[in-house]
């Protein structure tokens, strides 16, 4: 079931960017990578994260789908490590899976600032391990963010001296900052040990995750 | 020329909202905002061996400052949490299994907590004690300094002793009450509180410092008035003989207390009469000569008056002291026994008698008859193999057999039947619980439990692929075996006492401490 949903998540928001690549094939295509990092501040997180804060890689797709106006899909996934009252090792991933718009405001041709918003599920998997022994849980929330930011580029007609400031290649690194909120996810570990007889288990309750906070990308930037 | 123009856009001022909001977030970025982890979980949970306390299980939850209890409620294991942010360097559980004591000597703290209703009760300690004795009622606490458990920072008198009344709040000056035994040379190794003693003004609690060749003795009278202390020496003031007590034994009579006791070093029982009546504590001492080395030592009170029974592991003989006259009369045995364990049956008085781990035989005196019967008032079993533990079970005993065959006796000290049970693998642990014994053994990984019904001899086992450590009483019936997982433990629960796997529950160590 759990499996089902999150393929369910992606196929979807890879379908929109499809579909709306192919609607808008005469605007600006663009591709981003690079490193997404959200800062907590709920101190809800802390048994699975040491510093509250996690990083991890974050490509994003963009279709022009009105003049300076992107629809997009982004995905920021992160895997985060650490100790839990010194003997108990945790691990978690998410994957924040959005789709949004993107509004793009051309300074010069070399500098643009831009406005981001989007929806979409955060997908969770958490676990502790100790004694050899280990107890996971999976679990989804929807998510939605809003940011502000800048990009500086090398010039479209430094490619293609033909070419105009707006549409054709050209490069450029981005850095933005907003805010993520992320509803609360209850966090229930079931215990991997298999008990010989079995016997009733309770799960491990990690309480209910609320993992809001600042969320900051640096990326390098592709325009076609 | 197209970086002039965009120079020339930047200054004509199109671009400075953009760089200025981009200014903005990256101090904000860099600058955090965010608090840090909290520290509680960057610290060490330490949760070791649970407390057993009455039927509730406590473990001391270091990193979140707290006690973690364990009680059972309707056949259903129910978990609290209580705060506790102190250190333990000392912690013991009331003889009468209702509170758990800890003691925090940095701190100069003592804690009394009751996990059946989740109340704590603190005392100030006056210096930094570390040695915990509890009185046999559960009433008092006595605290001195004890050695080989820590230094202290600060110099401290190894004198001191002081007495804590767990029933009452702390009041300044009369609860606790400290006193220093003024002239004990040496510092103590051990210390004990004795019985409530009824005098002429009220109640009396006497509390001795055990220490080289000397007692040093605090009376704690009524009315949390002034503490008489007196050192009473085992040997002349000019004497370089070296004794060191092994065993106490306090016995309440008219307007005061006697203490009888054996030391290493002397082959005398040492009477010890204090008088509480007057204005003085004074005493009196006397010696009786026990046989050579006396190991373990049993005040009787019988028809014909009070009796000491020794065990002398030296002489192979079982003394059988008269303190009023002196005299006594030494009984041969065939081998060295050195545990004295009594119990009566059928109303009369006995003792059993045995050495751990060593020997194959136990004894049984009838106390009464010793005096007319002599020897023959002693009866001899073979056990067949060493015994490395007993535990009484009414007139029955409980007979741990060491080695890998799971060994285990039931032994009724009124008729001298064994009853023997064997398995593979040694037995770790037990638990008594009224008339039915809980077994472990933990052979290749499986802890293998079991549980005798000692009336019926009924037999009941369950096998578990966990490799625990340890047994706990759990609830009024039930039991619990515990072992290290996630979160420090786990536990399977059997509320009921019932070794059957849908009776029962498995906890995680997490699933306890509520840890996030």
């Amino acid at each position: 079931m759990k499996k089902t949903l999150t393929h369910l998540v992606v196929a979807t928001a890879l379908a929109a960017v499809t579909l709306t690549a192919t609607s808008a094939q005469a605007r600006e295509f663009g591709i981003d990578l690079g490193s997404g990092s959200v800062r907590f501040a709920s101190g809800s997180v802390d048994p699975l994260v040491d510093d509250r804060t996690i990083s991890g890689f974050s490509p994003r797709v963009a279709v022009e789908v009105a003049d300076d106006i992107f629809a997009e899909a982004q995905w920021l996934v992160s895997t985060t490590k650490t100790n839990l009252y010194v003997y108990t090792r945790t691990e978690m991933r998410n994957d924040w899976l959005s789709l949004g718009g993107r509004y793009r405001y051309q300074v010069s041709s070399w500098l643009e600032g831009f406005a981001r918003a989007g929806l979409g599920a955060t997908l969770t998997w958490a676990s502790i391990t100790e004694n050899g022994m280990e107890a996971k849980d999976f679990a989804v929330s929807p998510h939605g963010f809003a940011t502000l930011g800048v990009e500086l580029l090398v010039p479209r007609r430094v490619f293609n001296a033909a070419r105009t400031d707006r549409g054709g290649f050209a490069m450029g690194l981005a850095f933005e900052l907003g805010w993520m909120h992320t509803f609360g996810q209850r966090l229930l570990l079931e215990s991997q040990r298999a008990t010989k007889p079995a016997m009733p288990k309770n799960d491990i309750d990690l309480g209910t995750m609320t993992m809001t906070g600042l969320l900051s990308r640096f990326v390098l930037a592709l325009h076609f | 020329m197209r970086s002039a123009t965009d120079w020339e856009l930047l200054w004509r001022g199109r671009a400075h909202a953009v760089l200025g909001f981009a200014a903005i977030v990256v101090a904000t970025a860099l600058s955090g905002g965010c608090d840090g982890r909290d520290p509680s979980f960057s610290r060490a949970h330490a949760i070791g061996k649970p407390f057993e306390v009455g039927g509730a299980l406590v473990w001391r939850d270091v990193a979140r400052e707290r006690l973690v209890v364990v009680t059972e409620s309707g056949g259903a294991p129910v978990v609290k949490t209580f705060t506790y942010a102190g250190g333990v360097d000392t912690s013991d559980v009331t003889p009468d299994g209702t509170r758990l004591l800890l003691v925090d000597r940095d701190a100069r703290k003592l804690t009394s907590f009751s996990p059946s209703d989740g109340t704590a009760r603190e005392w100030p300690l006056p210096s930094e004690l570390n040695g915990l004795r509890i009185s046999e009622d559960s009433k008092t606490a006595l605290l001195f300094h004890e050695p080989g458990s820590g230094g202290s920072d600060t110099l401290v008198n190894v004198a001191e002793l002081t007495l804590v009344d767990l029933g009452a709040p702390a009041v300044e000056g009369s609860n606790p009450r400290t006193a220093t035994v003024n002239g004990l040379a040496k510092a103590p190794n051990n210390a004990r509180v004795g019985p409530e003693v009824d005098g002429a003004a009220g109640k009396h609690r006497v509390a001795w410092l055990e220490a080289p060749s000397a007692l040093g003795v605090a009376d704690f009278g009524p009315g949390g008035g002034k503490v008489r202390t007196a050192v009473v020496a085992l040997v002349p003031a000019d004497s370089t003989v070296a004794l060191y007590p092994t065993r106490v034994v306090p016995k309440s009579v008219p307007g005061g207390l006697d203490l009888y006791l054996i030391a290493t070093g002397s082959n005398d029982v040492f009477h010890v009469s204090l008088a509480l009546g007057g204005a003085d504590l004074t005493f009196v001492v006397n010696q009786i000569a026990a046989g050579a080395g006396p190991s373990d030592l049993h005040v009787h009170d019988g028809s014909a008056g009070t009796r000491i029974l020794t065990l002398s592991t030296g002489a192979w003989v079982l003394s059988v002291l008269d303190p009023s006259t002196g005299s006594g009369m030494l009984l041969p045995l065939d081998r060295p026994t050195s545990t004295i364990v009594p119990f009566s049956s059928g109303g009369k008085a006995r003792a059993l008698l045995w050495t751990p781990g060593a020997g194959d035989v136990l004894r049984v005196v009838d106390l009464e008859d010793l005096a007319k019967k002599k020897g023959k008032a002693i009866k001899t079993y073979a056990t067949g193999s060493s015994v490395s533990k007993i535990v009484p079970v009414g007139d029955r005993f409980v007979l741990q057999h060491p080695g890998s065959s799971g060994g285990l006796s039931i032994f009724e000290g009124a008729t001298g039947k064994f009853s023997s049970f064997q398995g593979s693998g040694a037995v770790s642990d037990l638990r008594v619980q009224g008339d039915r014994i809980f077994a472990l053994r933990v052979v290749g990984g499986h802890g293998l439990m079991t549980r005798l019904t000692t009336s019926t001899l009924a037999l009941e086992d369950i096998a578990i692929e966990l490799a625990g450590s340890q047994l706990a009483r759990f609830g009024s019936d039930g039991i619990a075996y515990v072992g290290q997982g996630l979160g420090g433990v786990w536990l399977a629960l059997f509320p009921s006492g019932a070794l059957k796997a849908d009776k029962s529950t498995f906890l995680e160590g997490f699933t306890l401490t509520e840890v996030m």
